[in-house]
């Protein structure tokens, strides 16, 4: 069963008087439970496919459908795109700008981000973790972000608080950081944020963890420590991860790897129930 | 909510340096306003209450003035008028029917009259070429007169503290002498001024004359309040008074002259008075002054006839009042009592009006209240400086904070919540800091309370309504500059949180 679905999706960005396609009308599923990565070389577009499916930014055309929900059915994404907001998008940790400005109506922008935090976690690169908040409390974060007495798709949101704490708890136990879970940010490695990271990804118990080239800035030791926490609970959990990423290890520990090149889908290699270059990669 | 408060406070506390100056802005702005307010707001009380018990009563009734003339217990004046210009203080008309629509009005505890005018003391003890002091010129001993009903006027204004003689009366052409003005007498004419002393009170009239005076001093007071804001006061006799307030039968029946007088030169031109040339004028048949003395045929004694009608228009109107002064029961209901009595004179016919202690005393009320004004233009520029300086910082921390705010966007944070996380931080620094502004007020004020200080000058006095420099603020305006401060906070939050709203979680990725 396919969890997320592109179907002819393109992103154009004006640049000066040109307009250039950075993703070229790329289709591709990702299976409920995959270990999925999008490959390709910096500039292929692949973190651009990885910000659209996150829903933090808006294909030019085309439809994505994520969890069975078809995000862009009403809304008429080429209006938006001609009319379109300034915005920034990475590409391998480059920032590039764009001049064109994009008009998101509320109704919009409430619905894409009630979705984004019920079917969606984000792991960065840059762990975007909160400064004044301890890792408990920034594991915590997501959930308190649901409102009391609306209706809601997160299984988290019917949760009472002892069952949140000892969820939380649990993450924190997971991800191994029980002795830390008062610290902040600042007074954490790399590694150990990363983790925090991936247990407020898990939190709302979202069914798609995006991943943009999570071990980025760390060292080889703490990527694979960090790598193996996300492969575990990926198996564990059956969370779906999607990395956007041209880490050769991330790559050859993925059952489905997407490959780019220039906007467009390369190769598209599934392996079920193993690793798409073979187990040894594991 | 709890979640925003927490990550709000923990910001703030984060980034203490920008708090801190934040924080201390608002606190020293919140301390200033509230210790101005405070001296404003106690200078006024203190200003009413003096006022109130001890010279324009709750309210005061006077006569009708032309329009652009104000009027109050110490005489009127119009900006049109010309400087030095004299405006003639109205006389009340109708007293009488005044008199029984108060006795008909409930709520008034007590009722007076009074006539005010300006005049200076002079003396002939002093020689005639005397010439003061180049440095004794401010000490001239000009003064305020005030000359009321001596039934009823130190009854109802029962705080005057004699400390040597008698009140005047009414015929006696005395006057009961404030003592800051004796020392100015004595400063001035380097003599002493006693009881039984004689004095000429020299004061213009209510024309362009002079009207000087021979009077007698009864006593010495000293006004209730020594700080009062009020100037040297003189107490005279009513007759007296009534000379320089022009108050005279001619003032009073101008309007319905006798039919024995000979009006027809009032519609003569100066032409026909002085016309025709300079030969006739005198060429005329009067040779010179010495014939006309010579002739044995002019009688000097009668030579302007009957002046019995004369004498008598010059003559004061003892039932002439420049003002009735009226204290109520209950000073919460003085504006009803107003309304009311300005509803009977209407309906009456008579051209009286009430009004409230503070137009009574609207030459003195103007100064502290233009006093306040340009206090208030400053807290306002400082409110606009404050302002400024909270916007900017705000701004700053929004553009530190992209990564954060975009990353919560992410997560699942929508507008309102970035909104409302914004708003609680300078909410809570402005209370916080506006809290810390109070309770340095009200050190302030403690402090400078119980140094009493006082001012001497008269000038100082005027200007800040009275002699004693206190800071009392009300609980009303204390909560009010707390709630424009914080209100303010929030307003300052507009522009830096649409900036804010505009961060897109894109935006948190290219941070860090």
């Amino acid at each position: 069963m396919a969890i997320v679905t592109l179907d002819s999706i393109r992103k154009t960005y004006p640049l000066g008087k040109l307009e250039v396609e950075a993703v070229k009308g790329v289709s591709f599923n990702i299976e409920k439970g995959e270990f999925a990565a999008i490959s390709g070389p910096s500039g292929s577009g692949k973190s651009t496919i990885l910000n659209m499916i996150g829903l933090i930014d808006l294909p030019s055309s085309g439809s994505l459908v994520i969890d069975g929900i078809d995000i862009y059915k009403d809304v008429n994404l080429s209006s938006i795109a001609s009319t379109g907001q300034k915005s920034k998008f990475t590409g391998d940790g480059d920032a590039k700008k764009s001049t064109k400005k994009n008009f998101v109506s509320v109704k919009l922008d409430n619905r894409i981000t009630e979705l984004r935090r019920t079917h969606l976690g984000f792991i960065f690169q840059n762990f975007n973790l909160i400064p004044v908040l301890n890792v408990y409390e920034n594991i915590e974060f997501p959930l308190l972000l649901g409102k009391k007495g609306k209706q809601s798709d997160s299984p988290v949101d019917s949760m009472t608080k002892t069952q949140r704490e000892e969820w939380i708890n649990y993450l924190i136990e997971k991800v191994g950081l029980s002795d830390w879970k008062t610290h902040k940010p600042g007074e954490l490695s790399g590694g150990q944020r990363q983790r925090t990271a991936i247990a407020r990804a898990l939190v709302t118990k979202a069914p798609v963890i995006l991943a943009d080239e999570p071990t980025a800035n760390l060292d080889s030791e703490n990527s694979s420590q960090i790598l193996a926490l996300m492969k575990e609970l990926n198996k564990e959990m059956n969370t779906t991860f999607i990395f956007s990423t041209h880490d050769a290890r991330i790559v050859q520990m993925c059952n489905h790897v997407v490959y780019l090149l220039d906007g467009k889908i390369v190769d598209d290699k599934k392996q079920e129930g193993s690793n798409v270059y073979g187990k040894g990669a594991n | 909510m709890g979640q925003i408060f927490r990550i709000a406070l923990r910001n703030l506390w984060q980034h203490k340096t920008k708090s801190l100056i934040l924080g201390i802005f608002i606190c020293m702005g919140v301390a200033i306003v509230l210790c101005g307010n405070g001296f404003l707001e106690s200078s006024q009380r203190g200003m009413e209450r003096d006022f109130r018990e001890n010279y324009t009563g709750d309210i005061l009734i006077e006569g009708k003035v032309d329009d652009g003339v104000q009027l109050d217990l110490f005489g009127a004046s119009s900006m049109s008028s010309a400087m030095g210009e004299s405006i003639a203080t109205p006389a009340l008309l109708d007293v009488d029917k005044i008199d029984s629509i108060i006795k008909s009005t409930d709520g008034i505890k007590s009722e007076t009259k009074q006539i005010s005018a300006m005049a200076f003391f002079g003396t002939e003890k002093v020689p005639e070429d005397f010439e003061p002091d180049d440095n004794a010129q401010k000490d001239l001993p000009y003064f305020i007169m005030f000359s009321g009903e001596s039934s009823t006027y130190f009854d109802v204004f029962n705080g005057t503290k004699l400390t040597e003689g008698t009140y005047p009366t009414d015929k006696g052409n005395e006057v009961l002498v404030d003592n800051k003005l004796k020392d100015k007498f004595l400063k001035y004419y380097k003599v002493p001024l006693a009881v039984g002393d004689k004095v000429l009170v020299e004061g213009p009239g209510t024309g362009n004359g002079f009207v000087i005076r021979e009077a007698t001093v009864c006593g010495f007071f000293d006004p209730p309040n020594v700080n009062t804001a009020m100037s040297s006061l003189v107490f005279i006799s009513s007759d007296l008074a009534r000379s320089f307030a022009g108050l005279t039968y001619a003032s009073s029946y101008a309007e319905e002259l006798p039919s024995t007088i000979d009006i027809t030169l009032s519609s003569a031109s100066e032409d026909d008075l002085f016309g025709g040339s300079d030969d006739e004028m005198f060429d005329s048949g009067i040779d010179d002054g010495a014939d006309i003395l010579a002739s044995k045929d002019v009688d000097f004694n009668d030579i302007l006839g009957d002046t019995t009608l004369r004498d008598k228009l010059n003559e004061t109107d003892d039932g002439s009042w420049h003002f009735i002064l009226l204290k109520v029961k209950h000073q919460a209901q003085t504006e009803k009592i107003i309304t009311s009595l300005n509803t009977q004179f209407k309906e009456a016919g008579l051209e009286a009006k009430a009004v409230n202690w503070k137009s009574a005393a609207a030459s003195y009320v103007k100064t502290v209240e233009g006093i306040g004004g340009i206090f208030t233009a400053l807290v306002i520029i400082l409110t606009i400086v404050v302002f400024i300086i909270i916007m900017n910082t705000l701004v700053v921390s929004v553009i530190e904070r992209t990564a954060e705010i975009g990353t919560m966007r992410a997560l699942g944070a929508d507008k309102t919540f970035v909104r409302k996380m914004f708003f609680t931080e300078s909410i809570a620094i402005s209370v916080i800091s506006s809290i810390a502004g109070l309770v340095l007020a009200l050190i302030a004020m403690l402090i400078v309370n119980s140094l009493h200080i006082t001012v001497t000058g008269e000038i100082a006095k005027v200007i800040l309504g009275g002699g004693s420099i206190s800071l009392i603020p009300t609980v009303g305006s204390t909560l009010k500059t707390i709630f424009l401060v914080v209100l303010g906070s929030a307003l300052a939050n507009i522009y830096p949180v649409r900036a804010a709203l505009k961060i897109t979680p894109l935006q948190a990725l290219s941070q860090e």
